[in-house]
């Protein structure tokens, strides 16, 4: 049998297949942790918004404690935001829509915050206020890029995934399609922070 | 034949309309001064590259300055992150880079600080340190001077010269010296004048200062920077 043509041809097809395979897999798996790695710094980005709050909370009440209405309402959605734990690799679309809805309810509160404080002008000539202001859009910032980062892991992933070979890949990776960001609903409106 | 002459000249026209803006992140870098908006004169750009290129050989940190007339359709803050990717900026083996980009239409810039250099350089204190000098001289269209005293700050404080808290407190107290100073020279030079002959002296003072002084440029060859690249969105924009 081990003479036979047809054997050697089929060894070397199956030889062949199993080496695809075994890259076709590896590549697989390096693509979804990049994608963890991806996340790993949009949680990151977010976590360092959050941690900003509570300083930028304080500065505000010293000069304007009776705006009570926009601080609490930041410290409660800062609070909903970290209630969410997200296990990102199994996570489903409507998981995925529940984090981001936590995360823009933090950013709206926010936005309302920053335009409150427009009528306080010792408030904005606050040093400590102003640098919480520059590191507050900087976090923005990392956070955008971050998602756009994740986003274009998840698409990279899940075209391997749906994909002819890499379909029959994943059923040994066992990688899954993943959920990306969807543009914010009233879009792009990260809060602008203007330092005019 | 004279039509067809007039439609290739035409033509010619529209594609030399068309060819006006240059995506940054499909060019290669020419060095670290990267003026596609064309708003820094031939020496200046020798200036600063010189300047870059020294801190470079010091501390291996890589600051690349790129001007671009208008942002087509993107954000400065993404146009700044895929620029620093694309070139790899800073070290392979630190994240080292920064990325000083001014859009001209848009009255847009942004100082992205390398993922490395972030813990040295706050995006607060990045601000506190760049943006005052940046929106003073770029209202007034002083690319040049913007940009250079924006990189000498930053090289200062990089290089645990100065602390942005010194410099802030400069900016502070800068127009009271310069007051002062403008009106101790108008009495100097008013007493001078009082003194019999001193006007004399005044213009051999004068004539002396006026000096000359070159530019040097550097070599050609292909350049690249060092491999790093590792940029995620710290530092902080603005405008003027």
């Amino acid at each position: 049998m081990f003479k036979s043509k047809a054997f050697w041809i089929t060894a070397a097809i199956v030889g062949i297949v199993l080496l695809l395979g075994v890259s076709g897999v590896n590549s697989q798996i390096g693509l979804d942790e990049s994608a963890n790695e991806g996340w790993g710094n949009v949680e990151a980005s977010y976590q360092r918004r959050a941690d900003l709050i509570p300083n930028l909370v304080n500065t505000v009440k010293g000069y304007a404690a009776h705006e009570e209405g926009v601080l609490t309402a930041v410290t409660e959605a800062r609070a909903s935001v970290n209630d969410i734990n997200i296990d990102i690799e199994n996570a489903t679309a409507a998981q995925m829509a529940q984090f981001q809805e936590a995360q823009q309810g933090l950013s709206s509160a926010l936005s309302r915050l920053l335009v409150t404080v427009e009528a306080y002008p010792d408030l904005k000539a606050d040093q400590q206020f102003l640098n919480l202001q520059a590191e507050l859009a900087g976090t923005e910032n990392r956070i955008n890029i971050a998602r756009r980062d994740y986003n274009s892991n998840v698409k990279d992933v899940n075209s391997s995934v749906r994909k002819f070979p890499g379909m029959i890949w994943a059923m040994l990776s066992g990688v899954d399609k993943r959920s990306a960001f969807e543009a914010d609903a009233g879009s792009e409106d990260s809060p602008t922070v203007d330092f005019e | 034949m004279k039509r067809l002459f007039l439609i290739f000249v035409f033509s010619l026209a529209i594609f030399g309309c068309g060819e006006g803006e240059k995506d940054p992140t499909q060019e290669k870098p020419t060095g670290f001064v990267n003026d596609y908006a064309d708003v820094l004169s031939d020496s200046e750009e020798d200036k600063l590259e010189s300047k870059l290129v020294g801190w470079q050989k010091d501390t291996t940190n890589e600051l690349a300055v790129i001007t671009v007339s208008s942002l087509n359709g993107k954000t400065i803050e993404e146009l700044a992150v895929d620029i620093g990717r694309a070139w790899e900026v800073g070290s392979s083996e630190k994240d080292n880079g920064i990325i000083f980009l001014i859009a001209i239409e848009d009255r847009e810039f942004r100082v992205e600080i390398g993922d490395d250099l972030q813990g040295d350089l706050t995006d607060g204190e990045a601000f506190r340190l760049i943006d005052p000098v940046f929106k003073s001289n770029f209202k007034d269209g002083k690319y040049y001077e913007g940009l250079d005293e924006g990189t000498d700050r930053l090289i200062s404080v990089l290089n645990g010269e100065r602390t942005v808290a010194e410099i802030a407190k400069e900016d502070e107290i800068n127009w009271v010296v310069i007051v002062i100073i403008i009106v101790i020279i108008i009495v100097i030079l008013f007493l001078i004048c009082l003194i019999p002959g001193g006007s004399d002296v005044l213009l051999a003072v004068g004539a002396a200062s006026l000096g000359s002084s070159g530019g040097s440029s550097s070599g050609g060859g292909g350049f690249s920077f060092g491999g790093g690249g590792g940029f995620s969105g710290g530092g902080f924009s603005g405008g003027w």
